[in-house]
């Protein structure tokens, strides 16, 4: 009890046939604060509640009303008969509930009113006289480190003596190769530094800077070198003008005053929520980040054009791009980046094309927290040539290392039809690669429904047991952190918005059921693919998710027997995989010969930088 | 009509309305859904989902009032 308020004495009324829960938690949080209190039942006549009033000779009457039917005129009647009874004269009269507005108490003439959702706290200050503080900032989540709670020890000796076999084996095969990608990855890392070096004039940076991208130049396709040369840039890609970049200035400036946000848990710590921006355009870009934020997203991350993996260079400025995807360039990352609340975990994906080690160095020179590498997925449906994306896959994964960016690997491969025991195969080569380089895998095996799947009828009854599988499959060989994605119920969505949302949520259920470390999650607009996605949409999902963690709590989904058959399944076939991969010995011509995923499972080595590679 | 072009200048992108259409069939239900959007005074238009079952369809349309790339009506108001 706080000795320094001074103690009132208060009437709490329900002008309502049954509803009184809100009353009665203010009734108590009074009393807990040493005030007097007298809580009238509900359902009472009017006369009788004026009766009442007049003898308890209270400092605040507090109304509360829930139905929103003739509430005007009841409470209009309420206010007059209180007025004659001269109840007026000595309290404040207060009405709050569901049905109320300020507004509306003010026109009704009561002396405050305090709507929907208000906050008791508001409400006691205001009885104390005293002003409602609000928290500065609101925030209920702060940046972890994904990987910091997993030592990634191996528990499955014979797959660990595989993968140790085979990704000797990959380094082995990378000594003296580079390619124009690490080449302009070097020189990206020079530019940059010298940007930022203070001792240097500006002439000086200048002059350096001409004579790297000189070199850079050399090794950009003819659509990157027209840009930096005669300034054309792609079709449908356009300069942001100064004005425009001046307003998103200040509407930055503005979102970052935000105090409110949603809180996306319940009782539980994990799993952090992701969503994928890419609308084109870093302004728009921003709106759904901001948007996305207050609405309870953990983080972010950055989803670029196709086009842009199959050209060598990245373009320069802050560009604004009319199809899906944000194109990677220094300018836009930094304003992405300047735009974010300190604690939204900020991903930029490398992971499948032509400049997956220069992305990771500017990610990381911009303070990405996370980025995005995967070496077989990029190789086999992402359309880069597969010795190229090792070696420039290698390289990014020493950058993520350098820069302390973990990185994740989606399976992606599961969409083109690779079944998922080749996928994770795939998977563990890669995290095992990048132990070895001392970077921070995070596996991103794909909650989706698959082509193999849908064949193999595996997921026939319940989308429950094959995904449980997947987790425990791998949990059982590696500790490491696990991300579903990308996102999550991938081909289970429609363009229905409810049946979208519902999906994710449900999806999400499992999710937290299983205590993975994230999930990304779709938009409502998910299955839509003649516009881009709604901002409306975004908040469908984070706000469905927001309500299964509620639903939830630490309660668990049950799968049925059959997904531990599943489990047993989908790591034999791991095991599998990984055997006739060593015993090819050569990790590149494995993927080439489909042994991580092949034709007939709907995997095709890419061509984008075949023969490029650089021999020291 | 300027009055409402400024009102819909601060929606950030698009405008769905979604509603159950009395109809007989998916085309009647796609036209109608159409047409009433038209009226309403929007131009770039589509469905985004339609379903006919039972009376009617069940609909939503969207009208696009900022495309990504589009000079943004909403971004003048910080200057």
């Amino acid at each position: 009890m706080n000795n320094s308020i001074k103690k009132r004495k208060i009437l709490l009324i329900p002008l309502d046939p049954v509803h009184d829960v809100a009353l009665k938690i203010l009734n108590r949080k009074l009393q807990e604060r040493g005030h007097h209190t007298v809580l009238l039942p509900p359902d009472l006549p009017l006369e009788e509640i004026i009766g009442r009033a007049s003898d308890v000779d209270a400092n605040y009457v507090l109304v509360s009303r829930t139905l929103g039917y003739s509430v005007a005129e009841l409470l209009g009647k309420f206010i007059d008969m209180a007025e004659a009874a001269k109840i007026r004269d000595r309290a404040k009269v207060v009405l709050g509930g569901k049905a109320i507005t300020p507004q509306l108490a003010s026109e009704l003439g009561f002396d405050k009113g305090f709507g929907a959702g208000t906050d008791f706290e508001e409400i006691i200050a205001y009885i104390e006289d005293r002003e409602f503080q609000r928290e500065k900032e609101k925030l209920f989540r702060k940046k972890i480190s994904i990987p910091a709670s997993h030592a990634y020890q191996y528990k499955n000796n014979r797959i660990k003596n595989l993968l140790n076999e085979i990704t000797d084996e990959i380094i082995q095969w990378s000594q003296r190769k580079s390619s124009p990608g690490i080449e302009r990855a070097k020189l990206r890392e020079k530019i940059i530094n010298v940007y930022k070096d203070d001792a240097l004039t500006d002439e000086d940076k200048a002059r350096k800077i001409k004579v790297l991208k000189e070199k850079y130049l050399s090794y950009c396709d003819d659509k990157i070198s027209r840009f930096y040369q005669q300034g054309l840039l792609p079709d449908k890609v356009r300069l942001l003008s100064a004005e425009e970049i001046n307003k998103l200035d200040v509407y930055i400036q503005k979102q970052k005053e935000n105090t409110n946000f949603k809180k996306m848990r319940h009782t539980q710590s994990l799993p952090l929520v992701f969503v994928q921006y890419g609308t084109g355009c870093p302004i728009m870009d921003i709106a759904h980040i901001k948007t996305s934020e207050a609405w309870g997203a953990d983080g972010v991350f950055h989803f670029d054009p196709s086009w842009g993996a199959r050209t060598e260079g990245l373009l320069e400025g802050v560009l604004s791009h009319e199809e899906d995807g944000s194109i990677i360039t220094w300018e836009n990352l930094a304003k992405i980046k300047s735009s974010l609340h300190k604690e939204t975990i900020w991903t930029v994906r490398a992971h499948r094309g032509l400049n997956t080690p220069e992305t990771a160095v500017i990610a990381g020179k911009l303070g990405a927290d996370l980025t995005k590498i995967h070496i077989v997925y990029g190789s086999l449906n992402g359309g880069t040539d597969p010795a190229r994306l090792t070696i420039d896959g290698l390289e990014a994964i020493k950058y993520a290392a350098k820069y302390n960016m973990p990185f994740d690997e989606p399976t992606n491969e599961e969409l083109g039809g690779v079944p998922a025991y080749k996928s994770f195969a795939g998977l563990l080569i890669i995290a095992d690669l990048a132990l070895k380089l001392k970077a921070q895998p995070i596996l991103k095996p794909l909650f989706c429904y698959s082509p193999d799947v849908m064949i193999t009828g595996k997921m026939d009854d319940n989308y429950i047991d094959y995904n449980v599988a997947k987790i425990n499959s791998l949990r059982s060989i590696i500790d490491a952190p696990i991300w579903p994605g990308e996102p999550i119920g991938f081909m289970t969505h429609s363009e229905d918005r409810i049946q979208s949302s519902l999906t994710t949520a449900l999806h999400a259920t499992l999710a937290i059921s299983l205590k993975v470390n994230a999930i990304t999650i779709a938009s409502a607009d998910e299955a839509y693919s003649r516009g881009p996605i709604s901002l409306s949409s975004r908040i469908d999902t984070l706000r469905a998710v927001q309500e299964v963690f509620r639903f939830l709590g630490k309660a668990k989904i049950k799968p049925t027997s059959k997904a531990k058959e599943f489990e047993k399944e989908i790591t034999k076939g791991i095991q599998a995989t990984l055997e006739k991969v060593a015993k090819r010995g050569s990790f590149i011509n494995a993927l080439y010969e489909g042994l991580l995923g092949s034709p007939q499972d709907g995997a095709y080595p890419g061509r984008a930088g075949r023969n490029t590679l650089i021999e020291e | 009509m300027k009055k409402n072009k400024l009102i819909l200048s601060q929606i950030i992108d698009s405008l769905d309305i979604e509603t159950f259409i009395a109809c007989q069939s998916e085309e009647e239900g796609k036209r109608i859904g159409l047409s009433i959007m038209e009226k309403l005074g929007f131009r770039d238009i589509d469905i985004v989902f339609i379903e006919f079952l039972g009376s009617g369809v069940r609909i939503r349309i969207r009208a696009n009032i900022y495309k990504p790339g589009d000079t943004y009506g909403w971004l003048n108001l910080y200057k």
